[in-house]
């Protein structure tokens, strides 16, 4: 890009300049015990998300993504074995336990696909919103109704106090997965994970409750990490959208070029094989075969070139590190020659 | 490359050719269930080889008139004619449902829990040709199974797998080589590439392209996804709260929507610099409830 390199030292003074991350993950392996065998279902995940930013976390399914917020959250099943590091706001996250882990799950929410499935179906609306206040931060229980009832308002449901009495199945999902927003939002976090929170909503839920999450973010200033198999979505809602497959980072870009500019071959392949709204192809351009998951994934060479129409001998010679391009990131051996070359073609 | 196998040309009851007249009628159709209408009165034609989305929230009704059709549930009122026949109500004989399987089929959303996990996708297909042509002996079956095989691109060591060893994708292709074993004339499609990955749908959807332009057969396209209806479809019915709210070609009503849901459905779908809306009026509707 720049024709004069930048000595170290101005680095180090721009690296004093950029505002912290809030979240910065590096180097993350996760595995995970699967019938006796460690197998990797993480490989190499590094990320960041800056304060009030909304990072797209993209893939089909076994790419890793909600294993990553699992990973980010402390959430994973017993017998993971994880290296790298997650520092959250300076934090060594690893190393949290009893009370500071607990404080730190306050600080990053997590909000999932089924609101169902994370709700007790006896217990009522608003006994499980305000949990967390009332045992974790000795809230009283009045205090945190009243807190309840605001939160409520503030994700469109305006007779809060009602629903604090009803029951999951009363409410429709669209409304259940508001309260749901609402009720991550109690401890004050200043990182939201949302995983797949639109997926089984009807279109127009989700188009409202994506509303509300962004004015809700831009409101508190709340980080938001993504984490959706639709990569129109994330391209919409997000500023920056991480790719993945077979539990590797391929691809790190700002939304705005993700369609246009991709740097991976599988970003672009993900984008081409989507039918079209506004036209009716004579044939998708399908991705031959199928995902692998990271454990299927050779350590020696790309993941994605099997299925790759970009492939050349050499992405078979060793697993290509993540470069950075073109402002954003790619784990493409052939990334530079290929770029501007990628974007969406017209079906046809 | 798989031929239809009655001379009569296209599967099982009407010929192909498009002045044919339509091989499913549906007429005021209605469903109530106690004081809820669900359905209510709903038409719909579809041509021989033709193919038909029904689009709408959930709720909508959709899924009850695809159930309708299929015979999986009972009309309140009204008509559905498929091949010319009656099906508004349930069969009276083993041989009538038959018949009835013959004309429409369908193959729903989840392929993981449709399919029997302990049969081979060679016992499952073996087991729908005995049941709807028992005329073929056990080499004409065989015969049969291959061929539905290559039609939905599965390979022969797939065809001896119990269905847990196979990927998503693979099961849904089982799903639909089942639901074609009967040789329907039209194929009820309940969100059957929705929870497929986006690689393998687009590998799916090119697949039902190619099975209508072979042998003729109709899709009633029950979905969400309106870009999945632009790929599928040429016709489009909008069911909004059991009603039909809009219906005509699938790039007219997408293109230029005319009735407010239709509109609102359409600028819900994300896209480059979309920005969701939030729909007050909707909300408190909701929750008056």
């Amino acid at each position: 890009m720049s024709e004069t390199r930048a000595s170290g030292d101005a680095i180090a003074d721009l690296e004093a300049l950029a505002p912290p991350a809030l979240l910065e993950v590096g180097g993350l392996v996760v595995d995970l015990l699967v019938e006796g065998e460690l197998r990797t279902v993480l490989h190499d995940i590094s990320l960041t998300v800056q304060p009030g930013e909304a990072l797209g976390l993209v893939g089909e399914s076994g790419s890793g993504k909600s294993m990553t917020a699992r990973a980010i959250d402390r959430l994973l099943p017993e017998g993971a074995r994880v290296r790298g590091s997650i520092r959250f706001d300076g934090r060594d996250v690893m190393a949290l336990s009893g009370s500071a882990l607990r404080r730190y799950r306050g600080e990053v929410a997590m909000i999932f696909q089924d609101p169902r499935a994370h709700t007790n179906p006896v217990r009522r609306v608003g006994d499980f919103m305000t949990e967390a206040l009332r045992t974790n931060a000795g809230v009283p229980r009045h205090e945190a109704e009243d807190r309840a009832v605001e939160l409520l308002e503030s994700v469109g449901i305006a007779d809060g106090r009602r629903r604090l009495t009803q029951y999951p199945h009363e409410l429709s999902g669209g409304l259940l997965q508001r309260a749901m927003i609402a009720t991550a939002l109690l401890t004050e976090p200043r990182l939201l994970l949302a995983d797949e929170p639109t997926t089984a909503l009807d279109v127009t839920t989700q188009a409202e409750v994506m509303a509300i999450l962004d004015e809700l973010r831009r409101e508190l200033g709340l980080a938001m990490v993504f984490i959706t198999h639709n990569l129109e979505l994330a391209a919409a809602v997000c500023d920056r959208t991480v790719v993945m497959y077979a539990g590797q980072v391929v691809e790190v870009r700002s939304s705005a070029l993700l369609h246009t500019d991709p740097l991976h071959p599988y970003t672009a392949a993900l984008a081409a094989a989507r039918p079209d709204i506004a036209s009716t192809a004579d044939r998708l351009l399908a991705i031959s075969g199928r995902p692998l998951s990271a454990f299927e994934a050779p350590p020696d060479e790309c993941a994605f070139a099997p299925r790759c129409p970009h492939v050349r001998d050499r992405c078979r010679e060793c697993r290509p590190p993540l470069v950075e391009l073109d402002g954003g990131r790619s784990r493409c051996v052939r990334a530079e020659e290929l770029r501007g070359r990628l974007g969406v073609r017209p079906h046809g | 490359m798989f031929a239809p196998r009655s001379s009569a040309g296209g599967w099982g009851c009407g010929r192909m050719d498009s002045s044919a007249e339509p091989v499913l009628v549906v007429d005021g159709l209605r469903k109530t269930f106690a004081d809820l209408v669900a359905v209510d009165d709903v038409s719909l034609r579809v041509r021989p080889a033709g193919s038909l989305a029904i689009v709408g929230e959930s709720g909508s009704g959709k899924t009850t008139v695809a159930k309708m059709i299929v015979g999986l549930e009972r009309p309140t009122a009204g008509t559905i004619r498929a091949c010319g026949r009656d099906r508004s109500s349930p069969a009276r004989s083993t041989a009538e449902r038959r018949l009835r399987g013959r004309e429409v089929q369908i193959v729903f959303q989840d392929p993981y829990t449709s399919l029997d996990p302990r049969q081979t996708v060679e016992r499952t297909l073996d087991e729908v040709l005995r049941l709807h042509h028992p005329d073929l002996d056990t080499d004409g079956r065989r015969a049969r199974v291959r061929e539905l095989r290559e039609l939905v691109g599965l390979d022969a060591r797939q065809l001896r797998a119990l269905p847990r060893s196979l990927s998503g994708g693979q099961r849904q292709r089982v799903a639909i080589a089942r639901a074609l074993a009967a040789e329907p004339r039209v194929l009820i499609l309940d969100e059957s590439v929705a929870a497929l990955d986006v690689s393998i749908q687009a590998q799916v959807l090119n697949l039902l392209a190619d099975i209508r332009d072979e042998t003729g057969v109709s899709y009633v396209l029950i979905s969400h996804d309106l870009a999945v209806v632009r790929q599928l479809t040429e016709e489009t019915i909008v069911m909004w709260r059991g009603a039909v709210v809009e219906q005509g070609p699938t790039g007219r009503v997408l293109d230029a929507p005319k009735h407010e849901y239709t509109k609102r459905l359409r600028a819900s779908v994300p896209r480059p610099g979309w920005k969701p809306g939030r729909r007050s009026s909707e909300v408190s509707e909701e929750e008056r409830r």
